[in-house]
């Protein structure tokens, strides 16, 4: 039933006046987030942050949640990358063993191979994440938004039960 | 800004600190029990924890340790106690503890429910420990006992020597091959490396050094130069012939000090053929293992379990480097990933105590009888490699009548190579009644009523020394009923034991797993040794002095061609090496002779042109 309600909530979002940049904003962070192993002192941070501004917390839900699964599925390609970066790049030696003696260290799990390269790939696509986010609601809200609606396929899909249970749920929240 | 948001956030972190709050004493309680339990192997318990945020200290209302061997009561139970953890190094998981005082410490109190644990599995003992305890149990058995039947005992020495395979001779055989080998390998060298034709040669060149028939200053730098050429063409030779003469008498060492060994050959061939005949052995160190080697064996065995676990849970720097480097992990569970450790500036252990102070009495109701307890131990800690400094006790008990206990010792797992270390001192113990090995006329018990004891012990690596004094007096001691006999044998050892009312004992267990030496003397073997060998049937006596005889007949004529050989290694391949060195010794005097000369009528003629010179000058100046 949350799992129902959750996605009720992400249409609402879409299609809602809110702004794109706060949703889009509320989408990078999860990302971020749902990307690297949870309990880092980092991740905590970026969701304080998210949970004390107004970026779309729904957005960012959906996006800790989904991005958990790509996460699953390429957890072998961040511990390869955080491995190298960690342990064989000789110049980064210093700076890490220097981080390595901060007193905080230890929250944030640097050193961890996955983390690290869970972060990396995070910081790196999170500027591009937002963008594209941002243009899609757009495009979405503009364009397809109302062509879906008309379309051949949606009315097909409407007959199917499965689209009437949505259309449903989706009316338990917006019907009234 | 969200202010809801905001509230939430504040909500979150009450409801989590407050939780922490709430459960961090019985977690950090039954994680100190839990840690302690697999330590000890029996239930430790600790009452009323409290863990404060504020200074982050502890404090305890009592702590029980469980004996293990006795789960109804305590190895000791302590009073109220307070210490403080350091904060930063709780982020990395390390708990570093500068000092703990436990002021009210008592010792075997009683337990007011059973300490045992369910039982665990079972580990095997790791190798070090089996190899230990299966060479100290083999020691043990293999010692003589006292037979009837050794009175009446007849060894045919003739077919006994016929089936043994006497290990010296092969061995002298072997060792005579290697000499012989060792020579012509020498010889070899020797001829290849020879330089008669060099020297022969040089030593023309340096005839033709005459500095008297060499004119001109030119001539005569060009004859020094050359000489400076041969000079460094002979020290070629000589360094090359010093590296050959060392490595030549190392081996003429080696065989010198291995002929050395062939006595305990032949005395390591003759124990063997005295074990194969069954012939009793009734020299002192014997009787000594016999009556009290397995119960110090015994107290060996009990004390390695100990050590086993200490090694375990303070493992030495190698197992800790195992971890360190293990390189890089092939597919660790998901979302785990692997950590890696870079060196720390103020690198601390997991686990530390820096130090315990101790201090407590038993029993206090009865002042006359207050058993003192007072002593520390410095660096507890789970990485003693990281830590860099071992474990150190020292604790002093004693009772107002005298009675005192000292132990002192150190645990260095610093290195790679573990090392226990401690020494146990008491003094005007009671003993009371110990309990012997049941054998064959030989005392099932002894009972002594004051002692002084001294106990060293050490086990480094594997290598282990063991060594026990122990002074009791009065003794007394008792024979099983069951193995009593009316033989000479019997009112012998019933003679000298009834007579000593005093005990000296000397013990000590040293070496390798492998190659263990158990040494046990006491006052009683000599008196005892000596009267069972005049009662030993005279046909024992014989065959021992017998076999002797024969092996050492057998083994002469090989020991003679041995030593003939590394005789002949010493005159011929010493010789020819010493023979080449005096050569080239005499070549290079020789050309130092020429090279003075030469010097010389350089200087002289120098000198002549210069007055020559001066002399046209004056000419010159004069017209």
């Amino acid at each position: 039933m949350f799992f129902l309600q959750f996605i009720s909530k992400l249409i609402k979002v879409l299609r809602s006046g809110e702004s794109p940049g706060l949703i889009a904003g509320g989408f990078a962070m999860g990302f971020v987030i749902g990307l690297s192993p949870f309990w880092t002192l980092q991740n905590v941070l970026i969701l304080a942050a998210a949970i004390l501004t107004k970026v779309n917390l729904a957005a960012v839900f959906f996006a800790i949640f989904l991005f958990s699964f790509v996460a699953f599925i390429f957890d072998p390609v961040f511990h390869n990358l955080g491995f190298y970066v960690l342990a064989q790049i000789e110049n980064l030696r210093a700076l890490w063993t220097a981080m390595y003696n901060w007193p905080i260290a230890p929250f944030t799990r640097f050193n961890n191979t996955v983390v690290m390269g869970s972060l990396l790939i995070a910081l790196i696509l999170a500027a591009p994440v937002y963008f594209l986010t941002k243009k899609g609601i757009i495009a979405y809200r503009n364009r397809w938004a109302a062509k879906l609606e008309q379309s051949k396929f949606m009315k097909a899909l409407k007959g199917n039960i499965l689209v009437k249970w949505y259309i449903k749920i989706r009316d338990l929240e917006f019907g009234s | 800004m969200r202010p809801k948001g905001l509230i939430a956030l504040a909500v979150i972190v009450l409801l989590v600190a407050g939780l922490a709050y709430l459960l961090s004493d019985r977690f950090i309680e039954s994680s100190l029990e839990s840690a302690g339990e697999s330590m000890v192997g029996a239930k430790v318990e600790i009452d009323n924890l409290n863990f404060s945020l504020v200074g982050l200290s502890i404090s305890l209302d009592r702590l029980q340790v469980t004996n293990p061997n006795d789960t109804w009561k305590n190895l000791f139970e302590t009073g109220k106690m307070a210490f403080d953890m350091e904060a930063a190094p709780l982020a990395r998981k390390k708990v570093i503890i500068n000092n703990i005082t436990i002021a009210d410490i008592r010792v075997g109190t009683k337990r007011a429910t059973d300490g045992a644990l369910p039982p665990r599995p079972q580990e095997p003992p790791p190798e070090w420990m089996q190899n230990i305890t299966a060479n100290l149990k083999q020691k043990v058995e293999a010692l003589p006992a006292l037979d009837p039947n050794m009175l009446k005992q007849k060894i045919n020495v003739d077919s006994l020597m016929a089936f043994f395979d006497i290990q010296s001779v092969k061995r002298l055989e072997a060792f005579k091959l290697t000499v012989d080998s060792t020579q012509q390998r020498w010889r070899a060298t020797i001829a290849e490396f020879d330089p008669k034709e060099e020297l022969a040669r040089i030593e023309t060149q340096i005839n033709e050094l005459r500095a008297q028939e060499i004119k001109g200053v030119e001539n005569l730098v060009s004859a020094l130069d050359k000489s400076k050429r041969i000079y460094d063409t002979l020290n070629g030779f000589k360094k090359d012939l010093e590296h050959k003469k060392n490595s030549a008498t190392q081996d003429f060492k080696q065989f010198t000090s291995t002929i050395a060994s062939v006595d305990n050959w032949i005395a390591d061939d003759f124990n063997a053929v005295k074990s194969k005949a069954n012939l009793p052995d009734f020299s002192p160190q014997n009787i000594g293992a016999m009556i009290f080697g397995k119960n110090i064996v015994d107290q060996i065995i009990n004390l390695l379990p100990y050590i086993d676990t200490v090694r375990e849970y303070m493992p030495a720097a190698q197992k800790l480097q195992q971890f360190a480097s293990a390189g890089k992990v092939e597919n660790p569970p998901r979302f785990e990933g692997q950590d890696i450790d870079f060196p720390l500036q103020e690198a601390k252990p997991k686990f530390l105590i820096e130090e315990i102070f101790i201090s407590g009495a038993t029993n206090q109701q009865d002042t006359s009888r207050v058993f003192r307890l007072a002593g520390k131990v410095t660096g507890i800690t789970s990485q003693p490699a990281v830590y860099g400094k071992p474990l150190n006790f020292q604790l002093d008990a004693r009772l107002p009548n005298a009675n005192a206990y000292q132990l002192t010792g150190e645990i260095d797992h610093t290195t790679e190579t573990p090392a226990e270390r401690f020494q146990i001192k008491a003094s005007g113990i009671p003993l009371g009644d110990i309990k012997l090995p049941e054998r064959p006329y030989l005392p099932s018990r002894i009972d002594a009523q004051r002692a002084d004891v001294v106990i060293r012990f050490s086990l480094v690596g594997q290598q282990i020394d063991f060594q026990l004094g122990l002074e009791a007096r009065p003794v007394s001691f008792g024979f099983a009923e069951h193995l009593k006999r009316d033989d000479i044998i019997s009112r012998i050892t019933s003679g000298v034991f009834h007579s000593i009312d005093q005990l000296n004992l000397s013990a000590r267990v040293s070496g390798a797993p492998d190659n263990l030496r158990l040494h046990i003397g006491s006052n009683i073997d000599n008196v005892l040794a000596e009267r069972m060998k005049g009662a030993l049937g005279e046909s024992v006596k014989a065959a021992q002095a017998e076999i002797e005889k024969r092996l050492h007949a057998l083994v002469a004529p090989k020991k003679q061609e041995a030593l003939a050989a590394v005789s002949k290694f010493e005159n011929q391949i010493l010789g020819e090496i010493t023979a080449i060195e005096s050569g080239i010794n005499s070549k290079l005097a020789f050309l130092d002779d020429k090279k003075k000369e030469l010097e010389n009528k350089i200087k002289a003629e120098k000198e002549k042109g210069l007055k020559e010179a001066g002399k046209k000058l004056k000419d010159l100046i004069k017209n």
